[in-house]
């Protein structure tokens, strides 16, 4: 069995993070190394624990996009070696939304209340793929070329 | 009883019709010899000058002339006799005649020589243009006041505000019209009369004028005062002689002011303030130019009306302008406590919920098979009341800022039909006006914030009551607003449906909203299915059609 994938969660609601905490520690792939409740507490803890995968929600205090810009900066590495790849946990799924945390950096973007395979879409992050469980991804994805592209066409 | 004054026969040869002829000619004529001695006078010419035959005859021509201009006069005669044939004598306005009186009038000489038996007789032939220079001046103040009409009228429709047109009439009326100053001036409290704007050369006059309103003060009584009080035009033709204008003849004097044109400038239907000009000629005010200053003066007038209805219009505007912003605001803020609170208490628990359902069902999945069903269909339920929720969350999440509305429809179609069949499309047709900047959001932002909840509005209750299979979104941006057509192949909205049903607010707030935001709203049946058509003005400023 390989090398067990580290993991800091970061909620601010209580009863999310700990039921996110239970499956994943349920889960022998995975080994929850600490739990925070915003984006500073976030920041300390992944400096402390070092961990390769984060998983954030998006409007917890301190902002989720602020949270992973912030840990991309401090990983001491440039590129995806470096930094713990972030996986944004969210209720809000608006295509807005979803950009700014792509934008971030994020590899991930789940859907609170579809997280049945959690376990399993965590996995497939960490392997290097990018997962959006988002109905508003492909409109998301359109925007983020459009940007990168420097299209603004009509439609 | 005298004998009329006649002059002697010509002294040069000549037949008798010559001489008849020179009697009868409308001209003033004077032969006068080589060396300027006058000979000959014409019955007009001694009328003219108001000399007797006998007074003028054998004197040198220099008493016709104004002192300053004899000195010219000698050398032009000069000049003639050296090399004489027959031609107008250079002149201009220095060619003067004067009389025995020592009146000066505006002429115009032609020389003739002719040789008698004494020697060389120069022939002049004096013609007085007075009556003719005063009808070219006249002309000339005339196209200047024309012009000037027609500068103001430029100046009205450029013009932003009244200060604006006043300092704009005062500028041209003294740049085109060649006034010596132009001045409007307005009733301030009590009977003060204060300044408005001005131009020209009499600023250190006006700021001496000290003008009063108060009809029992002789310097009340002067025409601002007066044009202001009676709302009529006040012309001083001779302003340094005029009783009205007495207590300023001093001090006009000394800024050359010769005459004076009042004109009321009026708004809703009052006179709110005179616009004086001042002009170094006496007489200027004619009946023709009269006509075009109070042509002007209506202009002026009917400019500052349109200003009056312009600021009602645009007062109307901008406070609808703040009632829509202030409405949204409320909204926006509404929804979003709103949506904190779904989030925090309902989304949060329900996804922790889910979580621990996922977990339960992997341990039952050895331990007690039989339950995993069971825990199977209570995650699924769980799953798609979260799936409502978060629907309600991006529905009331505020419209992202920036976002065009391509974008913005595209995401709500993308949320309200997630995990249904209903195929769906957002196409703009035609593309985006050339003016419009690509980058910039299409609306306004509280136009733009109600045509995304119209829209959306409208697809959610494709989802829940058309049965649609099919919904398209189409977008016609023209210049000034967007139209947006939401068409779906469902089972059609009964007529009933259109009117309000208590407790059913979905179709009234969608036109409401439109209305809101200085468009409208309509919901027709279509071919198949229905069709909502949504428009918009791009500023909330404009009006509904």
């Amino acid at each position: 069995m390989s090398r067990q994938i580290r993991v800091v969660i970061a909620d601010d609601d209580a009863a999310v993070r700990s039921a996110l905490a239970d499956v994943l520690d349920a889960d022998p792939r995975f080994l929850v190394v600490g739990t925070a409740a915003s984006g500073d507490e976030l920041e300390l803890l992944a400096a402390r624990t070092g961990p390769e995968m984060v998983l954030v929600d998006v409007r917890m205090p301190g902002g989720g996009a602020e949270a992973a810009r912030a840990l991309r900066a401090q990983a001491p590495l440039q590129g995806r070696s470096g930094a713990p790849a972030v996986v944004a946990v969210s209720a809000h799924t608006g295509a807005a939304t979803v950009l700014a945390m792509l934008q971030a950096g994020a590899v991930g973007y789940l859907a609170k209340g579809r997280l049945a395979d959690l376990p399993d879409l965590l996995a497939r992050c960490a392997a290097g793929e990018v997962v959006l469980a988002v109905p508003s991804a492909a409109d998301a994805l359109d925007r983020l070329v459009r940007v990168s592209t420097g299209a603004f066409g009509a439609a | 009883m005298t004998a009329p004054r006649r002059s002697p026969r010509p002294p040069f040869d000549g037949p008798d019709v010559a001489y008849a002829v020179l009697e009868a000619s409308p001209h003033n004529v004077v032969a006068i010899d080589a060396a300027g001695v006058i000979g000959y006078a014409n019955a007009r010419a001694l009328q003219t000058f108001g000399y007797a035959a006998e007074e003028l005859l054998g004197r040198s021509a220099d008493v016709l002339v104004p002192a300053e201009h004899r000195a010219r006069h000698r050398r032009v005669r000069q000049a003639f006799v050296e090399a004489p044939r027959p031609r107008p004598m250079p002149g201009g306005r220095w060619l003067e005649g004067q009389r025995r009186d020592g009146t000066r009038f505006p002429v115009e000489m032609s020389l003739t020589p002719i040789t008698g038996e004494d020697g060389l007789w120069v022939i002049a032939a004096i013609a007085d243009v007075t009556a003719r220079r005063a009808a070219e001046a006249r002309e000339r103040s005339l196209s200047r006041a024309y012009l000037t009409l027609a500068r103001v009228n430029q100046a009205m429709v450029r013009a932003g505000s009244a200060q604006e047109l006043f300092a704009e009439t005062c500028r041209v009326a003294v740049e085109e019209g060649g006034y010596l100053g132009a001045w409007v001036a307005r009733p301030g409290p009590g009977h003060t009369i204060g300044s408005v704007t001005s131009a020209g050369a009499l600023d250190d006059y006006i700021a001496r004028l000290d003008l009063t309103s108060d009809p029992d003060d002789p310097r009340g009584r002067g025409p601002t005062a007066l044009a202001l009080r009676e709302g009529r035009p006040c012309y001083t033709a001779d302003f340094l002689a005029a009783a009205a204008t007495a207590p300023w003849h001093d001090l006009a004097a000394g800024f050359g002011i010769r005459a004076s044109a009042t004109l009321p400038l009026r708004r809703g239907g009052r006179t709110v303030a005179v616009l004086t000009l001042w002009s170094g000629q006496p007489d200027i005010f004619d009946e023709q130019m009269r006509g075009l200053l109070e042509g002007m003066a209506e202009n002026v007038s009917f400019a500052l009306e349109g200003f009056d209805a312009a600021e009602r219009l645009q007062r109307v505007a901008a406070q609808r302008s703040a009632l829509l912003s202030r409405v949204v605001a409320a909204q926006e803020e509404e929804r979003a406590r709103i949506a904190a609170d779904v989030h925090d208490d309902s989304v949060q628990a329900l996804a922790a919920v889910d979580l621990r359902l996922g977990l339960l069902r992997r341990r039952v999945e050895h331990a007690a098979p039989g339950v995993v069903e069971a825990v199977a269909q209570l995650q699924e339920t769980v799953g798609s009341v979260t799936a409502g929720l978060r629907r309600l969350l991006v529905e009331l999440e505020p419209a992202p800022v920036g976002a065009r509305l391509p974008e913005l429809l595209r995401e709500a179609a993308a949320t309200v039909f997630e995990h249904t069949d209903v195929r769906w499309s957002v196409d703009v047709d035609p593309g985006p006006p050339p003016g419009w900047d690509a980058e910039a959001p299409w609306l306004a932002d509280e136009v733009r914030v109600q045509a995304l909840r119209v829209v959306r509005e409208a697809l959610i209750n494709v989802r829940k009551h058309a049965g649609a299979r099919v919904v398209s979104i189409e977008i016609r941006p023209e210049e000034d607003w967007v139209e947006v057509v939401v068409s779906d192949d469902g089972v059609g909205i009964a007529l009933d449906d259109l009117a309000p049903v208590p407790g059913h607010r979905g179709l009234a707030t969608m036109r409401d909203r439109a209305t809101i935001a200085g468009g409208w709203c309509r919901i027709e049946r279509g071919a198949v299915g229905t069709v909502l058509r949504l428009w918009l003005p791009r500023e909330p400023l404009a009006t509904a059609s």
